[in-house]
C-alpha cells in the first residue's frame, strides 16, 4: 500500500446535519490534487479531519498508513484559510518557531521566498498588510519539506503577480514523494498545475479524475466543468 | 510568463505542439539539450507530471531523444525533422485554404492570388 | 517538546507582563521617593503631601491586588487565544500531544502567577518600609510582629515544629494556585465545545463549577478532618503550642493538599481529553 493519504467511509454529522457522507478516496505520492466544491460542500470539514482538528463520526483516515496523530503531523504541512498568527511575533521569530517544532523546515528556502516576495524578516507580523500576512503564512508552510501539503485557499487574497510566483514555487517544489491538496475557488488560475481534481457536493464526492482525462472527455476546462456540475 | 494554454483541451497535447514549434522555428536546434522537465514546467506554468507526459510522448514520436544520465535532446534525425516540418506545413495550408474558402474564394482563385503575391 | 512549549508560552506571556511589572515597580519607587520627601516635610510639620501619599498608597494597594487578579485572567485568556481562536490552527497542528500542550501551559500559567505574587508583595513590602502612610506603617509593624512570634515559637519549640506546617502551608497555597489555573483551562475547553459565544460559555462553566466545588470541598475537608481530629478540642492554637504539636493543623493541611492535588489532576486530564476529542475550532 503506497497511498500517502487514504480516506475510508468518512462521515461527519453534527446532530441531524450530515456534512460529510461516506467519503472515500486515496491519494498517491507525487500528485497535485484540487479539492473543489462550493461553500458548504464539506471541504473545510474534510481538511480539518485530515489535520486532526476534527474527529469524524465514522470512517478512517490514514496518512502513510497511520491514523492522524503526532507522526502524521510531522509530515503534513497545513495552510488554513485563516490567519493564525500570534501578532506579537516578528517574521523571524515565527520562522524560528517553525524551525523549533518541525525537523523538516528548510530555513534557506524560507529566507529565499521571503526575500523574493520582499518581506522584511524583522517586521512585526502585526504591522503587515493582510495580503502580506497570507504570503508569510504560505511561505512558512511551503518551506517545510513535508510529504503532504494541505493548502486551503492559498492564493485567495494575493495579488496576481505574487499569485504567479506562488504557483511557480509550488511547481518548483514538486517532489515525486510528496503530494499537495489545494482547496480553492480560483479554479481557472490553478487548473494547469493540477494532476487530479475532486469535486465535493453536499458532503459527497461527485467527481474524482485526472484533469487531462476530464478535458479530453468533456471538451471543457475544469473551471467550466465546475460551473456545469454546480450550476445554481 | 506562463505559456498561453487553452484549458479546454488536454494540456499535454498543447505542450507537445509548442515544443514542436520551437524545434521547427530553430529555438531548439537539432541536437540541442532541452531544459529539464521541472524547468519547462515552471516556465509553462504546468504540472510537472503533465510536462513529463508530453515529453514522453515526444520521445515516442522520435522527435526527442532521452539519454538517461544526461537528459533530453532534440533529435538530429533529418527524416523525423522533415516530417515534422511537413506536418506543420500541411496544417498551416489546410487552415489557410479553409479560411479562404470561408471568405468565398475557390481553390483556383487562391492559387492565382498566391502566384501573383 | 514540552520544554519548547514552555519556552514559547513563557516568552509570549513575559513580553506582555514585563511592561506591567516595570510600571508597578516604577510606581512603587515613585511612591517611595515621594514618601521620602514627605518625611522631610513632616519633620518640619508641613502636612501638604499627606493627601497625595494617602491616594498613592490606595493606588499601590489596589494595583498589587489587581496585578494578581489580572495575571490569572490573562493567563486563562492566553490559553483560550492560543488553543481555541484562529491561533489554534497553528497550536493544534504542531507535532505535540495535547498532554504536552496542557501541562506546559499549566506550568507557565503557574509560574506567571508566582512571579506576580512576588512582584506585588515585594512592592508592598518595599513601600511599607519607606512609607509615611499610617496604613503601610501598621502593615509593616504586623509583618515585624509576625516575624517576632515566629522566632519565639522556633526558640521555644524548635524549628522543625514550625517548619512542617510552614512547608505544608506553602505547598497547599501552591497547589491551590495550580488548581485554579487547571480549573480555568478546563472551563475554556468546555466553553469551546459550544459553537457560539465560546467565551461566554467559558464564564458560565466557570461560575457553575466553582459553585459546586466550593460547596463540595468545604464539606469534604470538614468531614474528613473530623475523622482525624475533634475540631473544637484540637484546633485551638494555644492548646497545640502547649502540647508541642501542630499535628491537627498539619493534618488539615495535608487533607486539603491531597484533595486539591487530585482536583488539579482531574481538571488537567479532563481538559486534555476534551481538547483531544472535542476540539471545535471555528
Amino acid at each position: 500500500m503506497n497511498e500517502l493519504l487514504s480516506l475510508n467511509g468518512i462521515t461527519k454529522a453534527y446532530g441531524a446535519n450530515t456534512v460529510l457522507d461516506n467519503v472515500s478516496f486515496q491519494i498517491k505520492p507525487g500528485r497535485i490534487v484540487g479539492l473543489l466544491g462550493p461553500n458548504g460542500s464539506g471541504k473545510t470539514t474534510l481538511i480539518k479531519i485530515i489535520n486532526s482538528l476534527c474527529t469524524p463520526t465514522s470512517g478512517e483516515v490514514l496518512i502513510q498508513g497511520n491514523r492522524p496523530g503526532i507522526e502524521s503531523k510531522k509530515i503534513v504541512s497545513y495552510l488554513p484559510d485563516k490567519l493564525y498568527f500570534n501578532d506579537y511575533m516578528t517574521v523571524k521569530e515565527l520562522m524560528e518557531y517553525y524551525m523549533d517544532f518541525y525537523n523538516d523546515f528548510n530555513q534557506d528556502k524560507c529566507l529565499t521566498l521571503l526575500s523574493n516576495l520582499q518581506i522584511d524578516v524583522n517586521a512585526k507580523i502585526k504591522t503587515l498588510s493582510k495580503g502580506t500576512k497570507e504570503k508569510v503564512q504560505l511561505i512558512m508552510v511551503m518551506s517545510r519539506e513535508a510529504l503532504l501539503y494541505v493548502l486551503d485557499e492559498p492564493i485567495g487574497g494575493v495579488d496576481p503577480a505574487s499569485r504567479d510566483y506562488i504557483l511557480n514555487t509550488i511547481i518548483n517544489n514538486y517532489n515525486p514523494e510528496a503530494s499537495i491538496i489545494i482547496s480553492t475557488h480560483l479554479i481557472s488560475d490553478i487548473e494547469t498545475i493540477l494532476d487530479d481534481c475532486i469535486f465535493l457536493q453536499n458532503g459527497r464526492i461527485v467527481v474524482y479524475n485526472s484533469v487531462e482525462a476530464l478535458r479530453m472527455d468533456k471538451n471543457m476546462s475544469i473551471d467550466e466543468l465546475f460551473r456545469e456540475v454546480f450550476r445554481c | 510568463m506562463a505559456w498561453k494554454l487553452d484549458t479546454k483541451k488536454p494540456i499535454y497535447l498543447q505542450i507537445m505542439d509548442e515544443v514542436k514549434a520551437r524545434i521547427v522555428s530553430g529555438t531548439y536546434s537539432p541536437g540541442d539539450k532541452l531544459p529539464s522537465v521541472r524547468e519547462l514546467a515552471v516556465e509553462a506554468g504546468v504540472n510537472p507530471n503533465t510536462m513529463q507526459k508530453a515529453m514522453s510522448e515526444l520521445e515516442r514520436t522520435g522527435l526527442v531523444i532521452s539519454n538517461r544520465t544526461q537528459g533530453r535532446f532534440v533529435t538530429e534525425d533529418e527524416k523525423v525533422l522533415k516530417s515534422i516540418r511537413k506536418d506543420n506545413l500541411e496544417t498551416v495550408l489546410n487552415d489557410f485554404f479553409k479560411t479562404m474558402e470561408n471568405l468565398g474564394y475557390t481553390r483556383e482563385d487562391v492559387k492565382k492570388i498566391v502566384k501573383d503575391y | 517538546m514540552l520544554g519548547k512549549i514552555i519556552k514559547y508560552d513563557f516568552k509570549n506571556h513575559f513580553k506582555m507582563f514585563i511592561t506591567i511589572y516595570l510600571c508597578v515597580i516604577a510606581a512603587t519607587l515613585f511612591a517611595c521617593g515621594l514618601s521620602g520627601i514627605n518625611r522631610l516635610l513632616l519633620d518640619k510639620d508641613i502636612q501638604v503631601l499627606n493627601i497625595t501619599i494617602g491616594l498613592l498608597t490606595g493606588i499601590i494597594i489596589v494595583a498589587a491586588i489587581a496585578l494578581n487578579v489580572l495575571t490569572f485572567l490573562i493567563v486563562i485568556y492566553n490559553f483560550y487565544k492560543s488553543m481555541v481562536t484562529n491561533e489554534g490552527y497553528l497550536t493544534n497542528t504542531l507535532p505535540v500531544t495535547k498532554t504536552e500542550l496542557v501541562i506546559g501551559k499549566n506550568i507557565v500559567g503557574f509560574i506567571m502567577c508566582i512571579i506576580s505574587i512576588l512582584v506585588s508583595f515585594g512592592c508592598l513590602l518595599l513601600y511599607s518600609v519607606c512609607s509615611t502612610s499610617p496604613i503601610m506603617k501598621s502593615f509593616f509593624e504586623s509583618l515585624k510582629n509576625a516575624f517576632k512570634s515566629f522566632n519565639m515559637i522556633i526558640d521555644e519549640n524548635g524549628f522543625s515544629f514550625i517548619a512542617f506546617p510552614l512547608i505544608l502551608f506553602i505547598a497547599t497555597a501552591f497547589i491551590q494556585l495550580y488548581g485554579n489555573i487547571t480549573y480555568g483551562y478546563l472551563c475554556v475547553s468546555l466553553g469551546q465545545i459550544m459553537n457560539k459565544n465560546k467565551l461566554l460559555w467559558t464564564i458560565i462553566f466557570a461560575v457553575g463549577i466553582n459553585f459546586i466545588l466550593q460547596t463540595v470541598s468545604s464539606f469534604l475537608v470538614a468531614i474528613l478532618s473530623t475523622l482525624f481530629i475533634n475540631i473544637n478540642r484540637d484546633l485551638d492554637l494555644a492548646v497545640m503550642v502547649q502540647n508541642n504539636s501542630l499535628m491537627p493543623f498539619n493534618i488539615m493541611f495535608i487533607i486539603s493538599f491531597v484533595l486539591d492535588l487530585i482536583l488539579a489532576m482531574v481538571f488537567s486530564i479532563a481538559t486534555i481529553k476534551i481538547l483531544d476529542k472535542k476540539l471545535n475550532l471555528e
